[in-house]
């Protein structure tokens, strides 16, 4: 059975797993995901929060996720390292690592004074000294050296070797992401990409040149700016004009150098939105999620799907994929490098995402409101009345929405959702993405993770069935409640009512989306 | 059975129904049975049946009336003043029926009828105008307003 190994390395990297995360949490993902991150800025804001995001993903699955229930949400089960501290790859030990104290450039200096001369050569005097808890500056050659041996026995890379005993050639999908403009994807990409690491590990060489490991990657090219402040004092770092350079010169690299991998992702961004305020790292790293970041995990899931290569050296094949103009709509993003099945993809993704989104967004208004209330008032709504109270009891969870063993359930799910709601209105950043429109969403123009200000849909009443972009569905919040959630009783006892309830309103989402066509 | 126009046509048919065996084939017993001064039995008798056809008509009209709102998606986002117009119809209905058996009163005070007769009559007036009216909309009522007549 096929394994599939998603490596996120660096800033960029952390922010595609996010994506990937809330792709998966929308139903899109593949049937199980192990993933892995590599980042040496343990501090850094973006690594935090996808850190923290996968650990309420996998929570909330073990509460939410129901089979048989017909619901496609949180269906992949994202497989980490068994202890949270080793979900990402820190490098160094310690916090105040520089590339000197890596390479033991003192000892050098006294005992092979040669080496350390080509040390010299190789890396400036700034090079050498900067601490590297925040990553590596856009300097990828730094990272390279520190990166070239990684603990493939411990955890997080023993997640990658875990249960691979039995797999066939091509069976273990890894797929590498990272930026190739910045410093510690541009670095981990290559390095990881070797042949001898991963492609031909000893753990994966079958015999010749076959492995069991398919190797694909995305690289991620520019496609972001971000705000400057004049006064920054930081002493090396990389700006958006360095972006170009860096990747010109990175792109040249892979090209003459043989890397392991089988497959390429190269995708990147003219429009150059911003995506907060720079940062060399740290926790103030925390940008914007971008669309770009939303389709290399498409890129990821599409690599994943691929049937496995009949040939030992298959000819090389290109896909290109790009916007028709400046606009970027539903209909433009590459879901799928098989064209016979391009349309059905996308109407999925559409399908799925704006579901999720509803879902999202009707739970954390309308359903937080109908809980907050008593059970005798809830009791009005047709649709609560049929699904709770026939077999009404107060003491027990099993029958009781409101019974305190469901809160832990509402509380990953209130913060999953606003997670989800914060990323796909982040993505809506310009006139140019037009996906899901925040503004039908949100009351606050200034987006802050977790600081979102929804627009009550009982009051905003067209906003809900306006939510996807260009296509004006026109039902409003009056008929999601008669055509979406008075339509969706379920009737299976067996399901705790706190899962049950959220259930009603993905399916209650579910069923509004398709009456207001903008899923058809 | 709460669908449209099935809650409307079953309505009226029990309507029509309840003043049949009130009005009609009860009409003779309740007109001839009470002992009257000078009236004829086939006038009170035609009293009746017009008296007890007004509180089914306005009954079915109420009802009527309430299915139409609850059928209005906007309703679903007015639930609370759904409740409240629900229940001043079936206030509504139950002054009808008393302002009903008051029309009966007034119309034979001087025919001498034992009161217990004006009790029948007003209970019968009750089952025609407002627990009709509580019946029809508790088993008939419209999906997004079914949870809201009393007792449901």
């Amino acid at each position: 059975m096929q394994k599939n190994v998603l490596i996120a390395i660096g800033g960029t990297g952390s922010r595609v797993i996010e994506s990937v995360v809330h792709l998966c949490a929308a139903g899109l993902g593949p049937d199980i995901l192990h993933i892995f991150l590599i980042d040496p800025d343990q501090g850094n804001g973006n690594l935090t929060h996808t850190k923290t995001l996968i650990k309420n993903y996998t929570r909330l699955r073990k509460l939410f996720y129901e089979p048989a229930s017909g619901n496609p949400c949180f269906r992949t089960d994202i497989v980490i390292p068994p202890d949270d501290a080793f979900l990402a790859w820190g490098i160094f030990d310690e916090t105040t690592y520089t590339l000197a104290k890596y390479i033991n450039h003192d000892n050098l200096k006294k005992n092979e004074p040669e080496l350390a001369d080509l040390a010299n050569v190789l890396f400036t005097s700034q090079e050498l000294s900067t601490q590297l808890n925040e990553g590596f500056r856009g300097h990828p050659s730094i990272g390279a050296v520190v990166m070239a041996n990684p603990p493939m026995d411990e955890y997080p890379f023993k997640l990658l070797w875990d249960d691979t005993q039995s797999l066939s050639a091509n069976e273990l999908r890894v797929f590498l992401v990272g930026s190739i403009f910045g410093g510690t994807g541009a670095a981990g990409f290559p390095t990881l990409g070797s042949r001898q690491l991963i492609k031909f590990n000893d753990k994966a060489k079958i015999a010749g040149e076959k492995s069991k490991v398919l190797l694909g990657g995305a690289l991620i090219l520019p496609y972001f700016s971000f705000s400057m402040d004049s006064g920054s004092d930081e002493p090396m770092f990389v700006t958006t004009n360095d972006f170009p350079i860096a990747t010109k010169a990175a792109l040249q690299y892979y090209n003459d150098k043989q890397l392991g991998f089988d497959e390429f992702y190269f995708i990147g961004d003219s429009l150059s939105q911003k995506v907060g305020k720079f940062s060399v790292g740290s926790s103030t790293q925390d940008n914007f999620p971008h669309y770009i970041e939303m389709i290399s995990g498409l890129a990821c899931f599409d690599f994943f799907r691929q049937p496995p290569p009949v040939e030992e050296l298959p000819d090389k094949k290109y896909f290109i994929a790009c916007r028709e103009n400046e606009k970027l709509t539903w209909d433009m993003l590459p879901v799928t490098r098989n064209s016979n099945t391009m349309q059905e993809e996308r109407r999925k993704l559409k399908d799925r995402v704006v579901d999720f989104t509803v879902f999202a967004y009707s739970f954390l208004t309308f359903g937080k409101s109908i809980l907050s209330g008593t059970h005798r008032d809830a009791l009005l709504e047709t649709w609560y009345g049929d699904n709770f109270k026939k077999d009404f009891k107060e003491e027990s969870a099993q029958f009781n929405p409101r019974h305190t063993e469901n809160n832990n359930l509402y509380k990953l799910a209130d913060d999953f959702l606003n997670d989800f709601l914060f990323w796909i209105c982040s993505i809506d950043n310009s006139d140019n993405v037009e996906l899901i429109d925040r503004k039908k969403l949100l009351n606050n123009e200034v987006l802050t993770r977790n600081h979102l200000i929804l627009k009550d849909p009982q009051h905003f009443k067209a906003n809900i069935g306006l939510v996807v972009k260009g296509k004006p569905g026109g039902l409003d919040f009056n008929s999601f409640k008669v055509q979406g959630l008075q339509e969706s009783v379920i009737q299976d006892k067996s399901m705790a009512a706190g899962k049950k309830f959220l259930n009603v309103f993905y399916s209650g989402a579910t069923k509004f989306n398709k009456k207001n066509l903008v899923t058809n | 059975m709460n669908k449209s126009p099935i809650n409307y046509l079953l309505t009226a048919a029990l309507g029509a129904v309840l003043w049949v065996v009130f009005a009609i084939l009860l009409g003779s017993y309740l007109s001839e049975s009470p002992n009257l001064a000078e009236k004829d039995p086939v006038d009170l008798a035609g009293e009746l049946r017009l008296i007890f056809g007004i509180g089914v008509l306005l009954s079915i009209i109420c009802c009527c009336y309430w299915f139409y709102y609850g059928d209005l998606e906007k309703t679903a986002g007015e639930l609370d003043a759904a409740k409240r117009k629900w229940r001043m119809l079936f206030i509504f209905m139950i002054i009808i029926s008393v302002a009903l058996t008051i029309a009966i009163v007034v119309l034979n005070m001087s025919e001498g009828i034992q009161p217990q007769w004006f009790v029948i009559y007003f209970a019968l007036l009750a089952v025609l105008t407002f627990i009709f009216f509580w019946i029809s909309t508790y088993l008939m009522s419209p999906r997004t307003v079914k949870y809201l007549p009393l007792g449901k």
